[in-house]
Parts: C-alpha cells; structure tokens; sequence
C-alpha cells in the first residue's frame, strides 16, 4: 500500500467504512510510515472535530404545533386528508365504503331505469286502452292550440296518482304531449260512463275502468270534469 | 390520540396511517418531525428552510405512503423523502440566489415571528454548517450529512441516496478532505492542531 491509498483509507475512519483487509493493510503501512502515522491522528481528529462542531443539535420546532400544521396543509391541499374524505376517496384502503358506493349507484340506476320504462308502458298502455279506439284527430279540443299549454296542474296531476300513477309517472305523462291525446276526448262535455262505454262499448274492460272511476269520484271529476 | 397510539413503533403508525387512521398519521409526524428538521436542518443550513422542507416532507409522505413497504425501516425510508426534498429546495435556493442576495432572505426569515426564536438560536449553528458544507457538491454534502451529522451507515447512506456503498465511500472520501482542508483554512485551525 502507498501513501496515497493509506490517506484514502484514513478519511474513512469510522467503523463500518473500511473492510477487514483494508483495515490490515493500512496498519501494516503505518506500522512502517512515520509521516502517515502523524496524519492519520490529524484526519482523525477533522472527522470527529466536524462532528463536533457540525453536529450540535438545533432548536428543534414544537412537535405537536408542527403536525397542526401538517394536518392544516394537507387539508387544504387534498380532500382525502380528512378521514370520512379518505374513506370515500381511498376506497382501495376501505372495501366497505367501495361496496356501499358501488352498490348505491347500481339500485339508483336501476331505480331510474326501472321508472322511465313504466311511465313508458303505462303512457302505452293509456293510448291503447282509449286514444287507439277514438281517433285524436276527431275529438274536440277544449283547450286548443298546442296541448303543451294545457293547464295541468297539480289536481290533473293528483288524479292520476289516485288512479294507482306514482308521482313520478303523473308528472311524465303530464309534462308529454301525449296526455292531451288520452284527456282530450273526454273533456268534450260527454258523461263519464257514455265516454267510457263510447270508447271501450259494453265490456268487462269498461265495467273494470268505471268501477275504478266510481271507487275514485274525485279524480274522475277532475279527469273528467264530471262524477258518475 | 390514544394510549395505544402512543405505544406503537412508527412501522405500525405508518401501517395504521396507510390504512387511513388520521389519528395514527398526526402521531407519526409528531414522533418523526424532529428527526425530519434536524436532517432538513443540516443539509440546507437554514432554520426557515427547514421548516418547510419538513412541512413539505410529510406532505410528500402523506402522498406516498402507500409506497412505504412495512418491513422496510420506517426513518430509512422516510430519510430518502426529506433528503429529496430538501435537495430540491437546496437547487432551487442556488437558482434563486443567483438573482436575490442571500442577506434579503434572511431578512425575510427574520421577519416572521414564528420563526424568530429558534431562528436566532439555529442561526450560529446554521452558519458553521454552511460554511464547511457550501462549497460541496451535492452528493457529497448528502453523504457527509447523513453518515457524520445523521450517524447513518453507509449502508443506509447508499439506500436513502439510491447509489452503491463504493459511491457513498468514494463521496465521503472526497467530502472529509474538502471540509478538513476548509476546517484549517477558515477556523485557523492548523494541521498540527486537528
């Protein structure tokens, strides 16, 4: 070993920093090197003096203030600091929140799904049962003009209800223009029965539809501005 | 915060806060912010500096710690995120310097009474620091932190820094002789006397 390698290896004098070979064959260089030997006490002597000096402890800041501001910042920076937040934000780490979520959207879509087709069918089954057989064309309209401007309020909307609609298939079949063609004909000033009869004749589907209408008078009334 | 809270290591903390338990996340930066300021502390020689590499250090913690692997030692791994981030914010300083004398920003530090205490009572420190440490490079100056002012191992000095043990030798080399050689020269400390 040379001078060079000996100085090399004495700047790595704390443990763990040369090997055991490394090791032997500086002590045997300085067993041999009187001026390394003076150095090696010197370069001991910077790496502990630097320790020293460097290595005060500082004025460490209040632990507990620091994290108040941690938490304060990363609530502002993030959502998901908050723990309902991470929750919600995190599900990979809260399988129960992903669950109830996911499970939330599937029953709200279905639930949505499943109110369009039955206004759809019911708005169908309406015009099948009446508007097919009294052509719209043909009845008068106590309203005229568009049907859009038919005052439906919420008495038209409260009869449809009483007749087994749920509230949000009155306001669909309210809101369409495709009411107008079901109310129109019955509005023309006929008694409900005649109307009735007139449309679906003496059938067991009328005597069904007026003993529906009877067991509600107020919603005929209102539907069909007379009571039977 | 509860008792069991307090009783357990910062591995289990940092399990618990990967988890999602806030709770559990506060008392991890309560235990480790020290060890965050003192290592932010020493590398960027600056208290107000600091502060905020600590502050930014549990944010970055916060982002990651779904990263943190529990077998691995917890102070290792979080070691590598502040000494990232206080590296960042040592290049930008050097960036910034170039345009603002450095005498402005101490100013400003001076200014924020929060600060003001432990600022003053750092200060004497931080400047011994800066002036055996400025003038290294980079990774020499992480290096001769971690392992002299730290008292990592160099095997940990390699794994916070990402390079080999022969590398963190080799800067450690270099980073003693620049600061005996900058002990005797600025100190008046002679060779005899070292």
């Amino acid at each position: 070993m040379n001078c060079t390698t000996a100085r090399r290896l004495m700047l790595l004098a704390r443990p763990g920093e040369r090997s055991d070979r490394e090791t032997h064959d500086l002590e045997h260089h300085l067993a041999e090197c009187p001026a390394c030997r003076k150095e090696q006490s010197a370069i001991g002597a910077t790496v502990a003096g630097f320790r020293r000096i460097a290595g005060a402890e500082p004025v460490v800041p209040d632990r507990s203030i620091a994290a108040q501001e941690v938490i304060r910042r990363l609530r502002q920076s993030s959502p998901s600091a908050s723990p309902i937040a991470d929750a919600l934000f995190r599900p990979a780490e809260a399988p129960a929140v992903r669950f109830a979520l996911i499970a939330g959207v599937l029953i709200a879509a279905t639930m949505f799904g499943f109110e369009v087709s039955t206004t759809l069918w019911d708005m169908h089954r309406l015009e099948m049962r009446f508007a097919d057989r009294r052509p719209v064309s043909s009845a008068p309209s106590v309203f005229g003009g568009n049907p859009a401007d038919m005052p439906l309020t919420a008495a038209r909307k409260e009869s449809l209800r009483s007749l087994g609609y749920s509230r949000a298939s009155s306001e669909r079949l309210i809101a369409s223009a495709g009411i107008d063609r079901i109310f129109r004909p019955f509005l023309s000033g006929e008694s409900v029965d005649a109307a009735v009869r007139g449309i679906l004749g003496d059938t067991p589907e009328a005597r069904t539809v007026l003993q529906m209408l009877r067991a509600h008078p107020a919603a005929a009334s209102r539907l069909f501005g007379k009571g039977e | 915060m509860t008792t069991q809270t307090e009783q357990q290591t910062v591995e289990q903390l940092a399990v618990s806060a990967q988890a999602g338990d806030a709770g559990a996340f506060r008392c991890l930066v309560e235990r480790t912010h020290p060890m965050a300021f003192r290592l932010a502390f020493r590398l960027l020689a600056d208290d107000h500096d600091a502060r905020d590499a600590a502050q930014e250090s549990f944010i970055r913690l916060w982002d990651h710690l779904d990263r943190y692997d529990p077998t691995q030692r917890f102070e290792t791994w979080f070691y590598r995120i502040v000494t990232n981030v206080a590296m960042d914010r040592l290049r930008a300083r050097k960036r910034r310097w170039g345009v603002f004398p450095r005498t402005d920003r101490r100013a400003i530090d001076a200014a924020d009474p929060s600060t003001l205490e432990s600022a003053g009572a750092n200060a004497e420190l931080a400047g011994i620091i800066r002036t055996l440490t400025d003038d290294l490079p980079e990774r020499q100056r992480a290096v001769i932190v971690l392992r002299d002012l730290q008292d990592c191992s160099t095997e940990e000095v390699a794994e916070i820094l990402g390079i080999s043990v022969a590398s963190v030798k080799t800067n450690l080399h270099y980073a003693r002789a620049r600061i005996r050689s900058l002990m005797q020269s600025r100190f008046g400390i002679r060779k005899e006397d070292v």
